[in-house]
Formats: structure tokens, sequence, C-alpha cells
């Protein structure tokens, strides 16, 4: 398009200032797209794999019982470590898993 | 002649074609003129090595860029030979920096890189969270600014140091904080200035810990700092599997310019997540990175020569460059504090500063901060997000650049 040109052939920083705003206004339309896009696949996924049995692991349901009736903050601690660590013993990382419960015995 | 006329006159030949006599100002066979800023850049070169080595700055890149430099800086080496064919014999010669350099010049090493860095990439946390993919435009902010702030860099210093637009677009994709982004964009725009973009892009990356934490500090509130934000939730492979497809085809077909970056950076990622071409995956993210990370080095530092290197644009490009990543993450940041009013409260605005894309880094940057704050967030995976749909953005602003500013 501009290939070559000097400031003035641009126009200025009118013509200057112009480019800039384009190019954000560019990437952000790109992006805001491309999240809609995602969106609507992951609906589309989503309902065409409801209809279809799934063997995977977690369901996407609200958590189920809370993993451990006491609210203290380091037993979340504890319940984050125990995740990473079962997630990783499965293979797969803990954003991928979810804890239903934890028993002390 | 006798014996020792001889010897003097052998060598006084020697030394006067020894790279030392050419620091006093000599022109080679082919056209090459070399003189004392060799000698300085040669020194330049020993102090980066000490910076990738040292100080451990992005040594990947680094170390194969300074010792390039070094090379490059050594005279009448012929290192830089364009190819030169002899018919009648059917031999030729060429440099073997020269060889190597077509590499970048053909956009070849960063679309490779790109499509290891695909391969490495897990775009779960940004599937799980798309409203990451707006902070990821926002941190594109400095990358715009940055193209403006070199343009009035010629008004400002009296003409002493001014960059043309095309130049300008070179140097604002700095802002990215993606050294392959950077490197191609400048191949394309202003390959005179390409080692210093690339120079300035790793070494800012390297201090993105000392760089960001001020500023997010600056622009968010404590309250805001200590945002815990909900568990991601999980991401099916259908999903993984038909993003890297779809971004690709919407993408390229809106900029086509864009295509080396995006179009490689999925076909890696899609290699990673469909399944069925692991070997192919782990040699992208691996062996074949690694082959074309050499010479990319290399090839960086090879066009930094004293005449191209020693001047006051480089300056320019050094402050530049820190500006830019200074406004990309002040985007992020801004933009991540207006969704935090706009969910009340569910968003943490520290993530937006991850948008900026050197991946993993920020995102990293972002949790040790956020931990500061409140010790049991773990803003990792949430900053992903925005960290990976950081390096979408850049490319997608590069493709522009390229559109508006290349031949």
């Amino acid at each position: 398009m501009y290939a070559g040109m000097t400031f003035e052939e641009l126009g200025g920083w009118p013509g200057a200032l112009m480019i800039a705003v384009c190019g954000l206004v560019v990437v952000f339309i790109v992006l805001a797209v491309l999240a809609l896009m995602i969106m609507v696949i992951s609906k589309v996924v989503g309902f065409i794999e409801g209809k279809m049995p799934v063997a995977a692991p977690a369901p996407k349901a609200a958590p189920a019982a809370a993993p451990a009736p006491k609210k203290e903050e380091d037993d979340e601690e504890i319940i984050a470590v125990i995740t990473a660590a079962v997630a990783a013993e499965m293979g797969t990382t803990p954003d991928q898993t979810r804890l239903t419960s934890i028993m002390r015995y | 002649m006798n014996p020792i006329e001889f010897f003097t006159d052998v060598m006084s030949r020697i030394l006067s074609s020894s790279g030392f006599a050419a620091f006093v100002g000599k022109m080679d066979d082919i056209g090459t003129w070399w003189d004392v800023r060799n000698a300085v850049m040669i020194v330049i070169a020993c102090l980066l090595l000490y910076l990738g080595i040292g100080k451990k700055f992005e040594p990947l890149l680094l170390v194969p860029i300074a010792f390039g430099m070094l090379l490059a800086n050594l005279p009448f080496t012929y290192l830089f030979a364009e190819p030169v064919f002899n018919e009648a014999t059917h031999s030729g010669s060429v440099g073997f920096m020269w060889v190597l350099y077509q590499g970048v010049q053909y956009a070849i090493y960063p679309s490779i890189i790109f499509m290891g860095i695909g391969a490495m990439t897990d775009f779960g946390p940004l599937l799980a969270n798309p409203k990451s993919l707006l902070l990821g435009a926002a941190a594109q902010l400095g990358i715009f600014a940055a193209f403006l702030m070199a343009l009035a860099l010629g008004p400002i210093t009296g003409g002493a140091i001014s960059f043309t637009p095309a130049e300008a677009g070179a140097i604002g994709v700095i802002g990215g904080a993606d050294g392959p982004t950077a490197i191609l964009t400048a191949s394309k725009l202003s390959p005179q200035i390409l080692p210093a973009i690339a120079i300035a892009a790793y070494s800012y990356m390297a201090l993105i810990p000392m760089i960001q934490p001020p500023l997010m500090k600056l622009l968010t509130t404590k309250k805001m700092r200590q945002v815990k934000m909900t568990q991601l939730r999980t991401v099916s492979k259908v999903e993984k599997i038909v993003f890297p497809i779809a971004v690709t085809i919407f993408v390229v077909l809106l900029i086509p310019d864009t295509a080396p970056l995006i179009g490689m950076l999925m076909l890696g990622n899609l290699f990673r997540e469909c399944g069925v071409t692991d070997r192919l995956s782990d040699t992208a993210q691996n062996a074949l990175i690694n082959i074309v990370t050499i010479p990319l080095g290399l090839s960086v530092g090879f066009k930094a020569t004293g005449s191209t290197f020693l001047t006051g644009q480089t300056l320019g490009i050094i402050v530049l460059g820190l500006t830019a990543f200074l406004l990309s993450t002040a985007g992020g940041l801004l933009l991540g504090d207006l969704m935090y009013f706009l969910t009340k409260g569910k968003i943490n605005p520290l993530i937006g500063s991850a948008g900026v894309s050197a991946v993993p880094m920020a995102a990293r940057v972002a949790q040790t901060v956020g931990q500061k704050e409140n010790p049991s967030n773990f803003l990792l995976m949430h900053a992903m997000g925005p960290n990976v749909a950081g390096v979408i953005g850049s490319a997608v602003a590069a493709g522009f650049m390229i559109k508006v500013f290349g031949g």
C-alpha cells in the first residue's frame, strides 16, 4: 500500500494517526471475531458431544460436594497440591480435571 | 631480491591483509568498507555474549546473535559475499553468511519457529475464557503507539534520529514482545535495522520480570490485584482441534500477510492437539526449532556491522523498544481494569499485562505479582489465556504493518 513512502507522502500526522488507529481497530476486530468464533465452536461441539455418551472424566456441572467442610486457607492449598498431583499422575493438567471429593482416613 | 627483503615483503603483505590492518579504513575485493567501527562492534558483541551467557538474557537467541555480530565485524572474511558463478569452470563461490541469511530474507526461519511455538502452546486457557482475546488485543497498543513515537522522534531530535514510516512500523512491532514476529516484520520492512530491532526485542523480553511489575502496581489497586478468578472450564479435545483450523481460515482470509506467522503457528498447534501427529509435534517443538534458531540468530547478528549498527537510529530503537513494551503492558492492564469493573470484580486486571506475548514469562509475572497480594491466588493458567492471545494479536498487527508498508 504505502510502501517506500516518506512521512509527508503518507499524509503527515493525520495519515500516521489514521494508520495507527486503523491497525488497533483491525487487531481488536479480528480477535473479537475469533472470541465469538470460539464461543460458537464450543457450543456446537458441546451440542454434538452431548448427543453421544461421553466416557470422559469430569462433568461440566457445578462442583459437586465441596471438597472439605473446613474453610481454612491452608486447606485450600493442600487441595491444590492434591489436585496437581492427581492430575500429574493421570497425565493431564489440573484444569482438565475436577476432584469431587477428598476423604481423610 | 635477498632473503631478508623477501621475508619482509611477504610478512608485510600478510599483515596488511590481516584483519588488524583493516581497522584503519580499507575496502575489500567485494566493495565492503572496514574501519574502526568494526572494532567497536566486536567489543559490543563480546558485551552481548556476556549478557547472554553471564546474565542469561534469552541466551538461546542472544548467544548466536552476538556471535554472528562478532563474525560479521571481523574484516576480510567474505562471509557475506553474494553468489558468483563462473560459467566456464562450472564452479562458484558464495559467502556462508549470505547463504544462511536467505532464511531470514525469505521469512523461512521465523515461520518454522512459529510452528514450533504453536506445537508448544496450549490454547486451552484461551478457549476456556475467550474474553482473554480482548486483553491480548489491548496489549498490542504498544505496537501502534511506538509506531507513532518512532515517527515523532524525527521532529523531536531535529532530524538527528529519524525513521521512515516503514521503519517505524517495524520498530513498533517490538511492542508485540515476540521475537520471530519482530524479525519477520523487520526483514520485510526495514532489513537495515533488523539487528537492532531483534536485539532490543529479545533484551526487553528477558527484562519483563523487571519492567512489568512497577507498571502493574501503578495501574491497578490492591483490591483489584487480590481478585481470585474462578476455575476454568474444561475444554474438549474436539474444540482444541477445530480451533487452529478455524483461526487459520478466518485470519488468513482477512489479512493474507499474516499467513506465514498465523498459518505456521496454527499448524504447529494442530500437530500438538490432533493426537495423530505426535512425532511431528515433538520434532517441531524440539529438534526443528533448535535447528532453525541457530542460523536465525547468526543471520540477525551478521547484519549488525559497524556502519549499520553504530548509528543514532540504534539508540532510538533501544529507547523506543522499551517504550513499546511499557505501553503494551499498560494497554493490557487498562483493559483488564475495565473488564474488572464491567464484570463487577470477577476478572483480575493483572492478567491483562500477560497480553504481552512473551510466553510464558509474562504469565508467570502476573502469577508472581498476584501471589504477592494474595498467597492463595494462582493466576498462571488464567494469565496464559491473554498470553497466547497476544501471540495471535501481535501476528495480526505485524501482518497489518506488512500489508500497509510492505512492497
